[in-house]
């Protein structure tokens, strides 16, 4: 099934960037990372697993990880759960590319596949995933009813959804948090970063059932900032190419990390 | 110039009392929070002139710095 028009707008932009971004992130490009261990460290590796508890997946499960890429939380949830099967789209060829040579590096081809594919059309049968997981990925569609109706389609009954990512704040934005949304969205090439209030609505008016929803506190950002500038004696901060790129002075948009957990009726 | 591991910095910028105190004693600071520096990597902290990374976060960053997202 081929890309709709905002679909390719964001293939553009994650066939532009993808590269930059597995120097400066890792596998795993999500923002907000999950403060784990004791000190707490934002390990990306120990945060995934975290989000996967927190989804309910368990061993054995059928997942769709919608917004996959270059596959760093496959590769972590199918060394972590060896009986997991998961299903990783990504609107880019270049994510899918890289993804596909990281998961067969690692021994995790039959497990973890990749498709080149828009989540508002997935090309999968209905009923057939356990878990749908949307890790920092809703703000690129376009239509966030579709996007659920078909996450609810491809979810057997009692299967889980979960969405963990950078939400709008609820409530009236004032002008200049506007404009800072605007500019947060230009940057990181997202459609328009939702609320949780509407895509709770979403969800429901998709026929799933919100079990919880939440804004997540034990999250930081420092891996994001760090990955930007560096600092170098005597009193130099110097951005990363990375950083050149995407950090933007004064940039304070009106947004949090939540997450949601809904369930597929059975 | 030794890289220091990114959250440490991340967690430099974003939080002003952190980076005060990570200057004024890298070493203590470091071991304290548990991170794991090579003896160049505390030598390049303890060269940074705190006041200068003051200032160079102010011009570069802004309201950045502090903001949910950097």
């Amino acid at each position: 099934m081929g890309l709709t028009a905002a679909g390719q707008e964001t293939a553009i932009f994650y066939d532009r960037w993808t590269e930059l971004f597995q120097r400066g992130f890792g596998p795993v490009f999500q923002a907000g990372i999950l403060r784990t261990g004791d000190p707490p460290r934002e390990d990306p590796e120990r945060s995934v697993i975290a989000l996967a508890r927190r989804a309910g997946i368990a061993d054995g499960d059928r997942i769709l990880d919608a917004g996959c890429g270059i596959g760093g939380p496959a590769a972590i949830l199918a060394h972590r759960y060896p009986k997991v099967r998961i299903d990783g789209v990504t609107n880019s060829v270049i994510q899918a590319a890289i993804a596909r040579d990281e998961l067969a590096r690692a021994g995790l081809s039959e497990r973890a596949v990749i498709h080149v594919a828009d989540y508002h059309r997935l090309p999968f049968p209905s009923e057939l995933f356990d878990d749908v997981v949307f890790f920092e990925s809703t703000g690129y569609a376009t239509d966030i009813d579709q996007m659920y109706r078909e996450a609810g389609r491809v979810l057997k009954p009692g299967g889980r959804l979960y969405v963990k990512d950078v939400f709008c704040r609820s409530g009236a934005l004032g002008a200049a948090e506007s404009a800072q949304l605007e500019s947060f969205d230009k940057i990181w090439g997202c459609v328009r970063t939702k609320t949780v209030d509407e895509s709770v609505a979403s969800m429901e008016s998709a026929g799933m059932v919100v079990s919880w929803s939440r804004v997540i506190d034990d999250i930081g950002t420092a891996l994001l900032a760090g990955s930007m500038f560096t600092l170098q004696p005597p009193g130099g901060l110097v951005p990363t190419e990375l950083g050149k790129s995407f950090a933007q002075k004064d940039l304070d948009p009106p947004i949090e990390f939540a997450e949601i957990s809904a369930r597929k009726p059975r | 110039m030794e890289q220091l591991p990114p959250e440490l910095v991340g967690r430099a910028i974003q939080d002003s009392e952190f980076r005060r105190r990570l200057l004024a004693d890298p070493g203590a600071v470091v071991a304290a929070e548990g991170y794991d520096l090579n003896d160049a990597q505390i030598e390049a902290l303890a060269n940074l002139d705190a006041a200068a990374v003051d200032q160079a976060i102010d011009a570069m960053l802004g309201d950045l710095a502090t903001s949910k997202w950097g």
